[in-house]
């Protein structure tokens, strides 16, 4: 995946409220499939749907131990989706104090040419 | 949800995982009409808009409903990116609404709406970008579900931010 194909991927694996809420159990510490069933009205496979689109985005990793393969939370693409926000607003943060100057420059030409009449 | 920076006059910006949007905002210290002057004539919009590794280096805009804009912003890498796109509402000094591609991505035309809103002489400005791809489809599903994401992103923000990058 390419960076922009990659930050789809976390964004849309964020969109859905199960699979949010799944990665704040993670941010926990890892935990098997079963036990993260438990908390959702949901069956096993449904759960096992949601951490697939986790895994494809890179968010979530198996562990080895054993057959319960817990599942625990990637930090890269999730630190990737917040700096590639914090970039866009910076890009507008500075732009707009620029912007800030322009105003001031334009009130005052505003105020002179009232001054004049 | 991630939110930074509350303080009036900073610069806000609200991304809502469950939907394709995203929301800058900011107060400005002066009255609609000039804030209209500064995102609607080339020749100020070329003295603001850009950051210190990209500057403006054409805009091009007839601001009327149906007239096209364009921008290209000269990195600091020398390689150039263009945007343009199409006016669909014009209502001076309030509210304008536009299309944007980013030309790298042509099929991915997103919709942004710029709002002014004026309140003792000052200027709360709202910027909202709507993406429209596959991947922003399929982000709306679930939109219809947002309790206890504020937290849950605030958890993982916090999360992330701690760890070593």
């Amino acid at each position: 995946m390419n960076p922009s194909e990659s930050l789809d991927a976390t964004f849309t694996a964020l969109a859905d409220p199960t699979r949010r809420a799944i990665l704040a159990r993670l941010a926990e510490g890892e935990a098997s499939v079963t036990e993260l069933t438990k908390p959702f009205a949901l069956s096993q496979p449904a759960v096992s749907r949601h951490l697939r689109v986790l895994e494809r985005a890179g968010l979530i990793t198996r562990g080895r131990r054993a057959q319960l393969r817990p599942r625990r939370l990637e930090v890269g693409p999730l630190k990737d989706a917040v700096d590639w926000l914090e970039r866009y607003r910076a890009f507008w943060e500075e732009s707009f104090q620029r912007l800030d100057g322009l105003l001031d420059e334009l009130k005052e030409k505003e105020q002179a040419n009232a001054g004049k009449k | 949800m991630l939110e930074k920076n509350r303080f009036e006059g900073d610069t806000v910006l609200i991304a809502n995982p469950g939907e394709p949007l995203f929301t800058v905002t900011r107060m400005f210290n002066a009255p609609a009409r000039l804030v209209w002057e500064a995102w609607t004539k080339p020749e100020y919009m070329l003295r603001w808009y850009g950051n210190s590794c990209m500057k403006l280096e054409v805009c091009e805009m007839d601001v009327r409903p149906g007239g096209t804009w364009r921008r290209v912003l000269l990195m600091d890498d020398g390689k150039r990116i263009g945007f343009h796109g199409v006016y669909q509402e014009v209502e001076s000094p309030h509210r304008v609404v536009f299309t944007e591609i980013f030309e790298p991505f042509p099929d991915h035309p997103s919709v942004v709406t710029v709002t002014m809103s004026e309140r003792d002489g000052k200027t709360y400005v709202k910027v909202e970008q709507l993406h429209q791809s596959v991947q922003s489809r399929d982000a709306h599903i679930g939109s219809g579900m947002e309790k206890g994401m504020r937290e849950t992103l605030d958890r993982l923000d916090a999360f992330v931010s701690a760890q070593p990058s």
